[in-house]
């Protein structure tokens, strides 16, 4: 910061805390107040989203992952009988016989393929478009600061001038020195006050304009969010449904009715017959 | 407990081929099998089956480990993977929600702003426009959001739960298992303990009798001690050797069919989710017409369809944003791409994340091999002998990979059915046309005067203005007048409606001209949007038309709706036509569109003219 700028802070926060104390009345544009609020809510909850939607492939990343491991190791207690004829099969769109084997496959490209392909559409049309819309509330961020100060200064000035006029000192009073001084102090005025309404007005037009484009330019994202989850699962879904097309046609009933369940508690049934620590 | 069962239910060849190994015990291929052996003594007993035991035991071992991993996978599923994707779903939605559907921006203290406006109002003379008309918001995308809210709220919970449950449930069984696996560990290293002092004793035992000379008495002793001992341990190790040799196919198979019957819960399980989330989905984009009712959703036309709707909106918010535009120039000349943004160092903190909290497991186990063999190939001559099917097999492994055929669908013939005359061309309701009229038709009501009917910018003119090929070229300024003066009733209603005294529209003038019109700028690709144009533009039409007026006709044929706004109805419906958008008695063949009412079912739309 140049020194002009360090003086003009410490002015400035001054005026602040005389503000804040009553001792200056400040400018009220409830217009331009209403307008900011609403560009704050919109800013922090933008922003949010960008996180929020980032989060959210990572999380299926995670998931992905996570599917793919338990598979593996399912896979793995039966062996590849042959690794290269195993690949030579899906190669030729044989499918392996073995249900492990598929189910590890199926996972696989789930956690490779799909999931990559989903990433490009994902980045361009989420992920970048919001982080551009936000990237916009920097510039509009300096602005709003800008004016704040400027309002600073012009309050500060209006502050001056009405001193001068309401308290005169004695021995200034009707002298040329005091109205050189007062002609001057009138023309910064107007400065300050030029200054300040040109961009309180230039906010306070584009402001609302972005705020309303907000809509048309966020329900893309939206809508292609929706619509890249569901051709994501789809292909998961439908990856998945042609194994099980390929099981016996009783083996999903018997999960429905929990019949695979209770498969699990004869299994550990007749573990406790076998009497293995011999305690009986 | 019925061995024979175990065998016909789960009996993959290997443990079979094992079995008979069992009992096999001298075995002539001893010698080979020897270097991987760690035993140091003279291996007098040591034969194959000791070699399969520790096979066996090396494999129980990894297994148990195994199972512990897949369990803690699942957990990681269960209570942090799956509730962390829906629950970043969720607030994902909700965050659009709050940026631009219903209420959207309304922020803590925004009462106060619209009680001082209220206030001002009342003093000033001049109408303003109240904030809250300010706000641009699309309905239909606010009722899209908020279903799309309910509906992933509702199907997250349901899937918590079901994995919460899923994961409890089957935590108990693998702990149990791992307990007799165990178990069948601690009894193979109590027999080969036995078998160490067995053969210990032995040995020693051995060296006595080999000796030449003369034993003395105390050699004598050890002897019969020895002998005694000998046959203890040895009693002892058979009956243990008995007993894991009986156990350990058993266990191996048991083993298998929970692995089995486990890998086939989780797939299901991760079929069911997968299934109900795309459902949701499918659901929902079916129901807004998301694809506008064609089926194709590859990325490309998802891509195109975002780009499409969001470019103009980009470019005019940055010509029109100046703020923006003088600060930042660089920024807006750049095209969205696709890449990912997310820094190297990011990239690299979550790869050390990820491998700290994601450990694979490697199961270690002959990789040719693995524990069981698990090939579901049908024998085809077996399942022909046994079925008369060669393909209605069932295997001695659990499930047999059987490949059900879907029935051919049996394809109905329609007869007796004539084809309907084709769809008359769409010019005339082509979406943009309508809508640029509709709003027109809403000022009717407050035209000054009769002779601005017939000017070039009256509305009708531009509702007819928007049939260019078809017969009545567009209604002409001189037809409109002819049709005034026979009391065509819709110009009588207009001619009318300008009678009102109201010379100027009700609509207040804004406070500054910032707000802009939705019409031109905004693009869905949902239908909800279209049908919400095409609700409101049938809602002014039967506001305007008498009823008393109607036609009514008797449909010919079938007609599905094809397009958003069309009507759907059956041969012999009484559709009444409520507005035309000219006269269609008067026009050729082809036909054209109108508007009709189902009086049975209240339902209005579009519907071609010839089909009746």
């Amino acid at each position: 910061m140049s020194w002009n700028g360090l003086k003009k802070a410490i002015n400035r926060a001054g005026t602040q805390v005389k503000v804040r104390t009553g001792q200056i009345d400040q400018t009220v544009d409830r217009q331009f107040d209403f307008e900011e609020k609403r560009f704050k809510t919109m800013e922090t909850n933008s922003l949010k989203l960008q996180k929020e939607l980032k989060h959210y492939l990572d999380s299926l990343r995670i998931l992905t992952s996570a599917q793919m491991n338990v598979a593996e190791v399912l896979k793995s207690f039966y062996g590849e009988d042959d690794i290269v004829t195993a690949r030579d099969k899906i190669e030729k769109g044989v499918n392996p016989d073995n249900f492990s084997e598929e189910y590890y496959n199926v996972t696989k490209d789930l956690n490779d393929n799909v999931l990559a392909s989903l990433e490009g559409p994902y980045n361009q049309t989420i992920l970048n478009s919001v982080a551009r819309f936000n990237s916009y509330f920097i510039e509009i961020n300096d602005a709003i600061k800008k004016r704040a100060n400027k309002k600073l200064d012009y309050d500060a000035m209006k502050k001056k001038l009405q001193t001068m006029v309401e308290n005169p000192k004695s021995n200034e009073i009707n002298t040329n020195e005091y109205e050189a001084k007062l002609s001057e102090i009138k023309s910064e005025l107007e400065d300050k006050r030029a200054m300040y309404e040109n961009l309180n007005d230039k906010l306070k037009q584009e402001l609302p304009q972005l705020i309303n484009l907000r809509v048309p330019f966020l329900n893309p994202s939206f809508e292609s969010f929706i619509k890249l989850q569901l051709r994501f699962f789809n292909e998961g879904y439908s990856s998945l449904n042609n194994l099980q097309l390929r099981l016996d046609a009783n083996l999903r009933q018997d999960y429905i009715n929990g019949n695979l369940e209770s498969r699990l508690d004869d299994v550990l049934m007749k573990m406790r017959e076998l009497n293995i620590t011999g305690s009986r | 407990m019925s061995v024979e069962r175990i065998k016909n239910t789960v009996a993959p060849d290997k443990i079979k081929n094992n079995l008979t190994h069992f009992g096999n015990s001298i075995s002539t291929s001893i010698g080979s099998n020897v270097s991987n052996v760690k035993n140091t003594f003279k291996k007098k007993t040591y034969d194959s089956d000791d070699e399969l035991i520790s096979q066996y035991q090396h494999d129980i071992k990894r297994s148990i480990k195994a199972m512990k991993y897949i369990l803690s996978q699942i957990h990681r599923m269960a209570n942090a993977g799956i509730p962390k994707l829906f629950k970043s779903h969720m607030k994902g939605v909700e965050l659009f929600s709050k940026l631009i559907g219903a209420g959207s921006l309304h922020f803590e203290g925004i009462q106060e702003f619209y009680h001082e406006f209220d206030k001002l109002q009342a003093e000033s003379e001049t109408p303003m426009v109240h904030p809250k008309e300010m706000d641009f918001e699309v309905p239909a995308i606010n009722e899209q959001i908020y279903n799309y809210m309910v509906s992933v709220d509702r199907l997250t919970s349901k899937t918590l739960d079901d994995w919460d449950l899923f994961y409890q449930e089957n935590k108990l069984r693998v702990i149990e298992m791992n307990d007799y696996l165990k178990g069948t560990l601690k009894l193979i290293s109590k027999r080969n303990k036995k078998q160490y002092e067995y053969e210990n004793t032995h040995k020693k035992l051995e060296k006595l009798m080999k000796k030449t000379s003369q034993l003395d008495d105390k050699e004598q002793k050890q002897m019969v001690t020895l002998e005694k001992k000998l046959n203890q341990v040895k009693y002892t190790f058979e009956k243990l050797d008995d007993k894991t040799k009986t156990i350990l196919p058993h266990v191996l198979l048991l083993l298998e069919e929970f692995i089995d019957s486990i890998s086939k819960i989780i797939f299901f399980k991760q079929y069911d989710t997968l299934k109900s989330i795309y459902d949701t989905i499918k659901y929902f984009t079916t129901y807004y017409g998301y694809f506008d009712g064609k089926d194709d959703n590859d990325y490309n036309t998802i891509t195109d369809a975002w780009e499409n709707a969001m470019t103009p909106v980009r470019l005019q918010l940055e010509t029109f944003i100046t703020i923006i535009q003088e600060k930042n120039p660089e920024l807006i000349n750049q095209e969205i791409d696709d890449e990912d943004k997310t820094s190297k160092a990011t990239k690299m903190w979550n790869k050390v994340t990820n491998k700290m909290t994601e450990k694979t497991f490697n199961l270690k186990v002959d990789k040719g091999n693995g524990i069981f063999n698990g090939h579901l190939i049908a024998d085809q001559l077996n399942a022909f002998l046994e079925y008369h099917n060669p393909n209605s097999f069932r295997s001695e492994t659990y499930f047999p990979s059987k490949i059900p055929k879907i029935p051919d669908l049996p394809i109905i013939v329609e007869e007796n059915n004539p084809l309907p005359p084709p769809l008359p061309p769409r010019q005339n309701t082509a979406r943009q046309q309508i809508f640029s009229a509709t709003p027109r038709l809403g000022v009717l009501t407050s035209l000054p005067s009769t002779p601005s009917i017939a000017s070039p910018k009256s509305p009708l003119s531009v509702a007819g203005g928007f049939e260019a090929k078809s017969s009545m070229q567009s209604i002409s300024t001189s037809q409109l007048v002819e049709d005034t003066k026979k009391g065509n009733p819709k110009l009588v209603k207009v001619y009318n409606a300008s009678k009102n005294s109201i010379g100027i529209a009700p609509i207040t003038a804004p406070l500054n001209a910032n707000i802009i019109p939705p019409g031109d700028n905004f693009k869905t690709s949902s239908i909800t949007h279209k049908l919400d144009e095409f609700t409101e533009f049938f809602d002014k039409v039967l506001v305007l038309e008498p009823s008393s007026e109607r036609r009514k006709f008797e449909a010919k044929h079938d007609f599905e709706g094809v397009e958003p706004g069309d009507m759907s109805f059956r041969k012999g419906d009484h559709i009444e036509i409520i507005f035309e958008f000219h006269d269609f008695m008067e026009g050729d063949n082809q036909g054209i569109w109108l508007v009709g009412m189902n009086e049975q079912e209240h339902r209005v739309g579009l519907v071609p003219s010839n089909y009746f």
